[in-house]
């Protein structure tokens, strides 16, 4: 990274930190902000960061012709600037598309989801409305180019025939006596009102707007719930284990760089619905806040970090369906069709829809085996972290539990167990990895790999994760 | 010396009812010719923040996580804490928060 001249020199504040020239590092013109340790004025600023997003999308062949994309919006900034990408991406393919000969390729398709989590908050309906109806407004402001937008209570998730989901969602949640357990139960619940919003409405992928902060505080906080084994299934550019397949574009910009860049080309958020956070992860969100102030690329150094955890075969695509579109340099990006890669092979918990380790495998098969009772069936199909911090504890309860959550989570296990068995003879056994993240006296965060068998959840005595402040 | 004062991603709760906008009128402290970017957020704490200080601001900075523009420039261009404000200045504050966004 070189400096394009800039016309100062740089002066050092009482810290001894270098502070920044006030010319664009790339162009010359007043710096307004700043990235990668330069400063950028607003126009190379916004193209620093559409480049990303741009990379991220073509590189990892994230959207064909043929899709019809589901943009998750949830009003905040990071989605705010998806939105405004993707839209942007697709307009100039109009522009394409018209100018060019051969019309045999269309352009993508996007419609907007917003899940409506309201009823877990206890603000003033008339207030929750108006914010809604701002969601609504900056969806619509787009020029045409958005074919829908879906709007859809969390609650629609729990609902059956004969009963509405808002009883159930908030008796379901009143059994998680755990604060981190009832963030992560409707973080899950999310997804699922996504999925279920994309495969009633015919769209072939789900871009969600998590940013490389987000992702570096999912990297740290599952490592202190013994989320370990499961954690590079949810850090990567693709995710292929669910129904509709889920793409990451904004994996690689800071939470920072996107609240900014709202700020300077006036794109209108809406935040008002956010809950507050009391557990583990704005524990953690906090903790890398507080890293921030010393080196603003320790986000980075996590995320990258953790990059070189092996991902699962799902964090690829199969090339199927991709071969007309496919350029040979991303080739090696996709599972090889002829290889047992492509099968999906993983056994996934049925709330989190984490891949099971060997220990919960087994412990799985053995259960099957042995099972008197349809809710031995259903714990022993959750993973143990989702069996510490969500489900509730005594047997009574938990088949209670069981009862009240959704039919598309719960039905996966009769089919299941129904079939076929779990272990092909050539499985291969993942090695578990725990980090310890460190933070030495001259503030390098260094991420340390041990490999260690899957023992337990949160924190226990044994657990090798320490993390120092 | 008159200047605006906006309040963005959450911060805005901690101000009386919420208001995310403030026309203000900030005198230097005394000894000192202009109003720096320090004195303002001690202004700011003493005369706007009503509730949990602690969300907004760290010792003498802003807390880690807060956004500060002046005219629309990251305030480190700026100077931070020791940028010089100038009438009719506006200045941004938004709290960039984690989790889902």
């Amino acid at each position: 990274m070189g400096w394009a001249g800039p016309s100062r020199p740089n002066r050092t504040d009482e810290l001894g930190r270098l502070s920044l020239s006030r010319d664009c590092g790339k162009c010359g013109a007043a710096a307004v902000a700043v990235a990668g340790g330069l400063g950028l004025c607003g126009e190379c600023f916004r193209a620093h960061l559409f480049g990303k997003f741009k990379l991220a999308v073509t590189s990892n062949a994230m959207v064909r012709p043929t899709d019809s994309l589901l943009l998750a919006f949830s009003g905040g900034p990071a989605s705010r600037v998806a939105l405004q990408f993707i839209h942007e991406m697709r307009s100039k393919a109009i522009e394409s598309w018209d100018a060019s000969n051969s019309q045999a390729l269309p352009v993508f398709g996007i419609g907007v989801a917003f899940v409506d989590e309201s009823i877990m908050c206890s603000k003033p309906k008339d207030e929750i409305e108006m914010a809604i109806e701002d969601i609504k407004s900056i969806v619509s402001g787009l020029s045409a180019g958005v074919k829908a937008m879906h709007i859809a209570p969390l609650e629609d998730v729990f609902s059956t025939e004969s009963e509405d989901g808002e009883g159930r969602l908030k008796e379901a949640v009143d059994m998680i006596g755990d604060d981190t357990g009832r963030e992560d139960f409707l973080r899950c619940l999310r997804m699922l009102s996504l999925q279920k919003i994309a495969m009633g409405n015919g769209y072939t992928k789900i871009m969600l707007g998590s940013c490389a902060s987000v992702i570096a505080c999912h990297v740290l906080s599952a490592t202190v719930k013994g989320q370990g084994y499961s954690l590079p299934a949810d850090v990567q550019y693709v995710d292929t284990r669910w129904e509709v397949p889920v793409i990451l574009p904004l994996r690689d910009c800071l939470a920072q760089e996107l609240t900014l860049l709202c700020e300077l080309d006036s794109l209108k958020t809406q935040q008002y619905l956010n809950s507050l956070s009391n557990g583990i992860n704005s524990l953690v969100a906090s903790f890398i806040e507080r890293l921030r102030e010393e080196n603003p690329s320790r986000e980075h150094t996590i995320v990258r970090t953790a990059q070189k955890l092996k991902p699962f075969s799902f964090n690829k695509f199969s090339a199927d369906g991709y071969h007309d579109f496919l350029p040979s340099r991303l080739r090696p990006k996709f599972q090889k069709v002829d290889s047992d890669e492509s099968t999906f092979s993983e056994t996934l918990c049925l709330i989190c829809g984490s891949p099971f380790s060997e220990s919960e495998l087994q412990n799985l098969e053995g259960t099957k085996h042995k099972a008197q009772k349809n809710i031995d069936l259903h714990t022993a199909h959750c993973c143990q972290s989702c069996n510490f911090q969500i489900i509730p504890s005594s047997e009574n309860l938990n088949e209670h539990f069981f009862s009240l959550l959704p039919k598309l989570w719960t039905k996966r296990v009769d089919t299941i167990s129904a079939s076929h068995s779990l272990l092909r003879p050539n499985l291969v056994i993942f090695p578990c990895f725990q980090m310890a993240a460190i933070g030495d006296p001259a503030g390098q965060l260094a991420l340390v790999h041990e490999e260690e068998q899957y023992t337990s959840g949160h924190c226990k005595a044994n657990s090798r994760v320490t993390m120092k402040f | 010396m008159h200047l605006t004062l906006e309040f963005g991603g959450g911060l805005e709760l901690l101000l009386e009812k919420s208001i995310k906008m403030h026309k203000v009128d900030v005198q230097p402290i005394d000894g000192q010719e202009k109003v720096m970017m320090k004195g303002l957020l001690s202004w700011v704490k003493s005369n706007l923040i009503k509730e949990r200080p602690e969300m907004f601001l760290k010792g003498d900075s802003v807390r880690p996580g807060v956004l500060v523009l002046i005219n629309d420039c990251d305030w480190e261009l700026c100077g931070g804490l020791d940028a010089e404000l100038e009438e009719k200045d506006v200045v941004v504050f938004i709290s960039t928060l984690h989790g889902v966004l």
